[in-house]
């Protein structure tokens, strides 16, 4: 237990005396890791606790956040009172002074770890290095990052639930620099998951050192790509953040509340292509976007967000629910206890079509094929976004041609969505970290091989 | 000013590391105090208080660095913390080049005005300026359909520094904001624009200036058009030049030179852009809103030329890369309590030209406001970027078309070698950071219709 739980109830009795209609506390110990490997030797070893509490009191539809390190009831007092002053009145609740303690959700995460030491488990990842490095001379450097984190949460809240969770997440980041002459490019790989070190010895180094120095390689004896507009063919796993970009963001409540979305009114209604299904399932064990609860302690879910084109749900955490009455969804996600929480994606990915990766190439004339996709962005009150290609090839007469570097797809998301034509059969998950107003969480992003009727394409032109 | 207790603790955290027989060891505390407030609808709808402290240690012992952290700062957490950066040492390679030594320094910046101002806002002319950058907004502009981002901020924050060998070192500061937002409708076209403001006190907030910027550019681009693919010479606001700028950072790092990421790593005292392009690092540049006088491991700062005369001149060096180098740090070393030493670069001020305005406006040209994507579409080794963005397609001066839907590509390294103007005036981004003339660039890469 973080916070005691007397403790707890005092200050959530203190919230509602105060006139507040909820109160909830989000108390957190997480220790951190990390390992940078670099020049193949050790770089840095780094680990520390973070700690502290979140302590959120809702007036109606407004929301007050303290955050602090201290857990003293003393001064978790004085600020649940600085906090009350602003809308301070009668109170309208009491509390009942029990907690439910609920254990009974759905573990996402195995917590396996071995006795290996650090410097044993260094020693298991430098081979990634050496690996790399084998492949080609042309590789002048390779960076390694291993990340470990145990997040300790405890949640309370006036309505008397009170959740524990421990959430493991390891990731091994890789990045590899190629150089040939004047010419200089780089590639990242980086698997994550939500469980211990296994997931490392499970990864396949031969097919990731294959795969990373190939993508290096490729980009950097790659003409500029040609703009315009044209079809795209995107390749399953990171592909899907195109869909995170294009229409993730866009169902957030944290958007929706505001009328800041596009699709705050479009529940019901046919947004995307009749090909396109989507979820974002919470649940999916060992994924590095799940989680067991979310950060308000309410059991995550499996959500459908699309089904043959129509939008069916968005994600939703308290305060979307209070604001906009759409049910909340487990989705409440924050970095740590110094974010408020907000409606947040977990592990978003269209479902599989009925296409072959065959069929979908043999249907382009001229188009880009993307086989790996770097970050995006979105402004979700336009539904413009962006996101870059990391590794893409030109598409003639069905077949994938020559690599092309710099190209960058751009568009909104409303109109991508209708243009999504051809659905693959194979969906694929990658880890990536999303950042927005709760701060940077680990999200999954997938998708089928899936091909975009016309989209515009930023390169040479 | 400083917290004699914390100063205290830091001394006795670094007794006692010493005493476990650490070789040397510096300490970080950095506190924080901030207030955010967001309206939605005429009423406050987020409030926000914080209150964060953190310590962070770095200890040599046997050659080898460990680092740790821990926001809890009673006795028995330093303490842990301590082992813990021993045990992380233990497990590192040998590094003969972090080094925590030489002649103890003192750096106090206390109650410098510069930095903290002497302010008695209430907490109800906060509310009510967080409630007027909502509602001026909406109230100008009958198609905002909402001001999904804007508030008040008020952010208060020191930083301690000491190490094994006696160097104190205190920097505080106290800073404010204000921003909102304009997203406007019309028939199916949507647009949006974001404008802020940062100040040391709430009366030097420019309110109104971020209302007007963000109904200006939202009303502007609300049925801004693609422009025909093709070149374009380009000119970037202060803002969105910074912004790509600071993307290619690397090729002044001498620590990235030491690990083969500098692109420009051995191109140290060649011309690598145009000859009229001169950048400078200056820490304590008199306009500038951040002023730093010492660096993270407790130095002095001066004026750094880094590209004069498009000559690449200096890296930024901290004592591990100095002498990895075989040269003396020029005191850009960069750590915080969290993280392991790095270096960074203060207030950059690129010199200005002859051109004047006429002539960087003459003829054509693709003013380009904001870009997206700077985080994923730009690639540091190559140089090469692939960016969305918006802006004014200009006609000797005159706004032509509003421009959105377009990207623009390139490469960063040889498009500072394609400089056809250098303003003669010196501008800067909206957080007085970064400090620049309007340029020219010749023919970039637009895609649009």
């Amino acid at each position: 237990m973080l916070l005691n739980s007397d403790i707890a109830g005092k200050l959530i009795s203190k919230g509602l005396e105060l006139g507040a209609d909820f109160v909830d506390l989000f108390i957190e110990k997480t220790q951190l890791q990390t390992v940078s490997y670099k020049s193949s030797q050790i770089d840095q070893v780094q680990s520390g606790i973070n700690s502290g509490i979140g302590l959120r009191l809702i007036f109606g539809n407004q929301s007050l956040y303290a955050h602090s390190n201290s857990l003293e009831e003393k001064t978790l007092l004085i600020i649940i009172e600085n906090l009350a002053a602003i809308y301070k009145c009668d109170p309208k609740k009491s509390f009942t002074g029990a907690f439910n303690t609920g254990s009974d959700f759905k573990h996402v995460a195995a917590f396996g770890d071995s006795d290996l030491s650090l410097r044993d488990k260094i020693q298991h990842v430098a081979k990634l290095d050496q690996l790399i490095r084998t492949k080609s001379e042309k590789i002048a450097q390779v960076g390694l990052n291993l990340i470990q984190k145990i997040q300790e949460v405890e949640i309370y809240d006036s309505l008397g639930m009170h959740r524990t969770d421990k959430r493991p997440y390891i990731r091994l980041a890789a990045s590899a620099f190629a150089k040939d002459g004047d010419k200089q490019t780089s590639a990242f790989h980086g698997p994550g998951a939500t469980g211990g070190w296994e997931f490392v010895q499970s990864l396949n180094f031969e097919e990731i050192a294959e795969m990373i120095t190939a993508r290096a390689l490729t980009v950097l004896g790659a003409d500029l790509c040609p703009a315009g507009n044209m079809p795209v063919v995107l390749e399953n796993g990171f592909g899907g953040v195109i869909f995170h970009e294009a229409c993730g963001h866009l169902l957030e409540t944290t958007s929706v509340e505001k009328k800041a979305s596009v699709f705050w009114d479009k529940k019901g209604e046919q947004i995307a292509n009749t090909a396109v299904s989507a979820v974002d399932d919470g649940r999916v064990d060992n994924q590095w976007g799940s989680i067991s609860i979310d950060d308000e302690g309410m059991e995550t879910q499996r959500t459908q967000l699309i089904k043959d084109g129509i939008l069916t749900n968005f994600l939703c955490d308290r305060m979307g629910e209070i604001k906009t009455g759409h049910p909340r969804t487990g989705s409440a996600r924050r970095q740590s206890y110094k974010f408020h929480p907000a409606s947040r994606m977990r592990n978003t990915f269209i479902e599989a079509g009925n296409s072959s990766r065959e069929e979908i190439l043999a249907s382009v004339e001229n188009g880009l094929y993307c086989k790996a996709m770097g970050g995006g962005s979105v402004n979700p009150g336009t539904g413009e976004f962006n996101f870059a290609v990391e590794e893409g090839y030109l598409i003639k007469n069905g077949k994938i041609e020559k690599p092309v570097r710099g190209a960058t797809l751009i568009g909104k998301g409303p109109d991508v969505l209708m243009k999504i034509s051809m659905v693959g059969k194979d969906c694929t998950l990658t880890a990536g970290m999303c950042g927005s107003v709760s701060g940077s969480v680990p999200v999954t992003v997938g998708q089928p091989p899936l091909k975009v009727d016309d989209i515009l394409v930023g390169g040479q032109a | 000013m400083i917290n004699q207790e914390i100063k205290q603790m830091m001394k006795k955290t670094i007794d006692f590391a010493l005493d476990q027989g650490v070789g040397a060891c510096d300490v970080i505390v950095s506190r924080g105090d901030s207030l955010d407030l967001k309206a939605q609808n005429g009423k406050i709808d987020k409030y926000n208080l914080s209150n964060s402290q953190v310590f962070g240690i770095r200890i040599i012992e046997d050659k080898r660095v460990g680092i740790a952290f821990s926001e809890s700062t009673d006795e028995k957490s330093l303490y842990e913390t301590v082992k813990m950066a021993r045990e992380n040492a233990k497990t590192s390679d040998e590094n003969p080049y972090e080094t925590i030594e030489g002649i103890a320094l003192e750096h106090i910046v206390e109650n410098d005005p510069h930095l903290l101002q002497k302010d008695e806002t209430t907490q109800d002319e906060k509310i009510n300026l967080a409630l007027k950058l909502e509602s001026e907004v909406k109230e100008r502009e009958p198609r905002v359909t909402a001001v999904p981002y804007g508030g008040v901020g008020e952010s208060a924050y020191q930083y301690y520094y000491m190490n094994s060998p006696g160097s104190f070192c205190f920097q505080e500061e106290r800073y404010v904001t204000c921003s909102t937002s304009a997203l406007i409708k019309d028939g199916s076209d949507t647009s949006m624009h974001y404008h802020s403001s940062v100040a040391r006190s709430f009366d030097s907030l420019d309110w109104e200036v971020c209302v007007e910027e963000s109904l200006y550019h939202a009303t502007k681009w609300l049925h801004g058009q693609a422009i025909q693919s093709g070149h374009y010479d380009v000119v970037f606001t202060p803002d969105a030049f910074g912004s790509l700028l600071s993307c290619f950072g690397n090729i002044f790092s001498a620590k990235a030179a030491k690990d083969k990421v500098n692109p420009m790593a051995e191109k140290l005292g060649s011309q690598i852009a145009n000859k009229d392009f001169t950048i400078i690092d200056s820490p304590i540049f008199h306009q500038s809103f951040v002023q730093s006088i010492f660096d993270d491991e407790g130095f002095k700062r001066e004026d750094l030329p880094l590209i004069q005369n498009g000559v690449l001149t200096n890296f930024y060096h901290n004592t591990a890369t100095a002498k990895y180098f075989g040269v003396k740090t020029n005191a850009r070393a960069s750590r915080s309590a969290k993280s392991s030493l790095g270096i960074g670069g203060t207030t950059k001020v690129i010199k200005t030209g002859k051109t004047t305005d006429h002539d960087l406006f003459d003829g054509t040209i693709l003013e380009i406001h904001s870009m997206d994507g700077l985080h994923s579409g730009t690639n540091s080794m190559s140089g090469d970027f692939s960016l969305g963005c918006h802006g004014y397609l200009k006609k000797n001066g005159e706004i032509i078309q509003s421009v959105k839907g377009i990207t623009v590509a390139g490469n960063f390294y040889k498009m500072i070698n394609q400089m056809v103007g250098i303003g003669h005036l010196l501008k800067h981004n909206a957080s007085k950071t970064f400090f620049t003339p309007l340029i020219r660039f010749e023919g970039l890469s637009i895609a649009g219709k």
